[in-house]
């Protein structure tokens, strides 16, 4: 039996039913990891004894005839800006190479208390500050359809993890798109859940009225379950929502005709021809499926990026001065307390970060809280206001999840602002508080590669059911192709496969 | 506008090398010039939004209960002295 490409639905019946073990999946994607992992450096650090360690336990209470939970063996990859107890928690920044969590993000905890293996901690952006994984201190991380470009960012660790089959799911986090960009740029499935859904005890603040954790799978499917397992409220993170979260995975089949889906133009602004022949393919294929596609306008949102920006630096500036070398982390040698605080930070903290910690102290100092703030959290009134008026005429709300395929590295590196621009289609879903499915819908030409390219599908606040059930159709019509060329690429990355058959 | 990257860069307590400042000065400024596209919203009678929530913060009760292992955490920490976080003096010479 092939375990390695197999879906996870398979793996799951096959690891409860005993034909395979827990341990033998997770041999076999760490495998897959000695083989790919060198040229794509998706994780800062494999957590090899303390999975194999989770994995036995799974099969020891599979032997005595024990319920493991939902995700009984299931490797699964962790942003590295998520506190798995024992192991790294570096942000993808030097300041905190060294510092070992001493506890488990309420998320990680969920996970394990549900059956999973912790396999790893994937590479990110410096914080999450960024859309490339270019700017952590670990190394870049290479896309696994062309080694040449970026995996997105700032979960891109996550998104090539599961790409190139490392992991068969992973969590990472999404503040303006860091889930959603990368998800697309590296052709897997990747979920922004709403605000408040899903608990951040644990996982590093960068912004803290944006930020959300959610799940990476290679089909929708997959994340309807990692979502499943993380979402629900949580006493110790004070934005937690109250409520029972759905049974994500028993609600994906039924029908979608007669849904009324809204295409802001908006979102459409500097989306690529390639890209938007694939997106009007989709479109098609929707119309098909019986859903009603119409154009329609949300104006404030061509302006989330600028006050985005405001915001999440801001933010930003607050939440990361708890990084000055008193209580975790790199500590400079200094003098004096305040030498010690601005050592620390300059010399532990990147460029990208530096930059958005000024920005940040800048538009909160005195004199510019008013004219730059403030303007900022009513820009987001007006946005959070239009979507609402939007949801009352649309069920859900599409577009690319990214106006072009991945780029080069080092192309855009350079040119923060075509950089930050390139966000706006995935900032405003952050700014309202809604959720977001990235998924598939097909691939360009690119230079010789196949490039993945993204749907991204938006709903109401609390409306994960609806937007993975029309992921989950969606992706029956569209899957096939995507599939072939998942399996192609993946058999270019591991040529060798040693852990293959299982009797 | 001109950013005085020297006076913020102090605010943050983040040491910048003077030759970097003029460097980060554009490009503050850069991102900035596209902030100031802000200023094109008419906000007039908007209130802010801080938060997402329409509830209000489900705040804790004010219990004693179960926390982090104190000596785990101070074990993270890059100077301890009698269980306590070890910092160098405020100022020299105080």
């Amino acid at each position: 039996m092939e375990i390695w490409g197999m879906p996870v639905r398979d793996i799951l019946k096959y690891i409860t039913s005993g034909e395979i073990s827990a341990t033998e999946v997770l041999e076999c994607y760490l495998n897959a990891i000695r083989e790919a992992d060198p040229e794509i450096n998706a994780f800062i650090d494999v957590l090899e004894p303390t999975a194999r360690m989770d994995a036995s336990r799974v099969d020891a209470l599979l032997r005595e005839g024990d319920s493991p939970g939902p995700l009984a063996g299931l490797p699964v990859a962790i942003k590295d800006n998520i506190c798995v107890k024992g192991a790294r928690c570096t942000c993808g920044s030097k300041i905190l190479e060294n510092w070992i969590s001493p506890y488990d993000a309420t998320v990680i905890k969920l996970l394990r208390d549900q059956g999973a293996v912790i396999v790893g901690k994937t590479n990110l952006d410096e914080f999450a500050m960024g859309s490339s994984t270019e700017t952590s201190a670990y190394g870049i991380t290479r896309n696994p359809w062309d080694l040449r470009r970026v995996p997105g960012g700032s979960s891109g660790g996550s998104a090539a993890a599961v790409a190139a089959g490392m992991a068969p799911l992973a969590l990472g986090t999404d503040t303006g798109g860091s889930i959603r960009q990368p998800a697309s740029f590296s052709g897997v499935c990747g979920l922004k859940p709403t605000y408040g859904l899903v608990s951040r005890y644990g996982v590093t603040a960068y912004a803290s009225s944006l930020d959300t954790v959610g799940p990476f799978g290679e089909t929708v499917w997959d994340c309807a379950l990692l979502l499943e397992a993380i979402a629900g409220h949580d006493p110790l993170d004070a934005t937690s929502a109250a409520g029972e979260p759905a049974a994500y995975t028993k609600r994906l089949e039924g029908s979608v005709r007669g849904l009324r889906v809204g295409i802001p133009r908006e979102l459409l602004n500097g989306v690529s021809a390639q890209v938007r022949e694939l997106f009007d393919n989709t479109l098609s294929t929707m119309e098909d499926m019986g859903m009603i596609v119409e154009e329609m306008s949300i104006p404030p949102v061509a302006h989330a990026v600028e006050a985005y920006y405001v915001i999440a630096a801001a933010e930003a500036s607050s939440n990361l001065s708890r990084f000055d070398g008193v209580r975790f982390g790199r500590r400079a040698p200094a003098g004096t307390l305040d030498e010690m605080y601005t050592k620390s930070r300059g010399e532990g903290l990147g460029k990208e970060v530096v930059k958005r910690i000024l920005l940040g102290t800048f538009v909160l100092d005195s004199g510019n809280k008013d004219r730059y703030f403030m303007r900022a959290a009513r820009v987001r009134t007006l946005i959070k206001r239009e979507f609402e008026k939007a949801f009352d005429n649309f069920d859900l709300i599409v577009s690319p999840a990214s106006p072009d395929v991945a780029f080069k590295i080092g192309e855009k590196i350079e040119d923060l602002l075509t950089m930050y621009l390139a966000d706006l289609i995935t900032i405003p879903v952050n700014m309202a508080g809604l959720c977001a499915l990235s998924m598939p819908m097909g691939f360009v030409d690119c230079d010789g590669a196949a490039l993945p390219c993204g749907l991204q599908i938006i709903g109401k606040p609390f409306d994960e059911p609806a937007v993975l059930k029309a992921g989950y159709l969606l992706e029956q019509e569209i899957e096939a192709g995507i599939r072939e060329e998942v399996s192609s690429m993946r058999r270019k990355l591991n040529p060798v496969r040693e852990c293959e058959l299982v009797d | 506008m001109e950013i005085d990257v020297k006076r913020i860069a102090h605010l943050a307590r983040i040491d910048i090398d003077p030759q970097d400042e003029k460097v980060v000065a554009g490009e503050l400024e850069l991102i900035l010039a596209r902030i100031n596209k802000l200023f094109e919203v008419d906000v007039e009678g908007v209130p802010p939004s801080f938060t997402l929530g329409e509830a209000p913060v489900d705040l804790a009760e004010d219990v004693p209960h179960e926390s982090l292992c104190r000596e785990l955490v101070m074990e993270c920490a890059p100077s301890v002295h009698n269980g306590y976080f070890k910092v160098p003096r405020e100022s020299q010479g105080v």
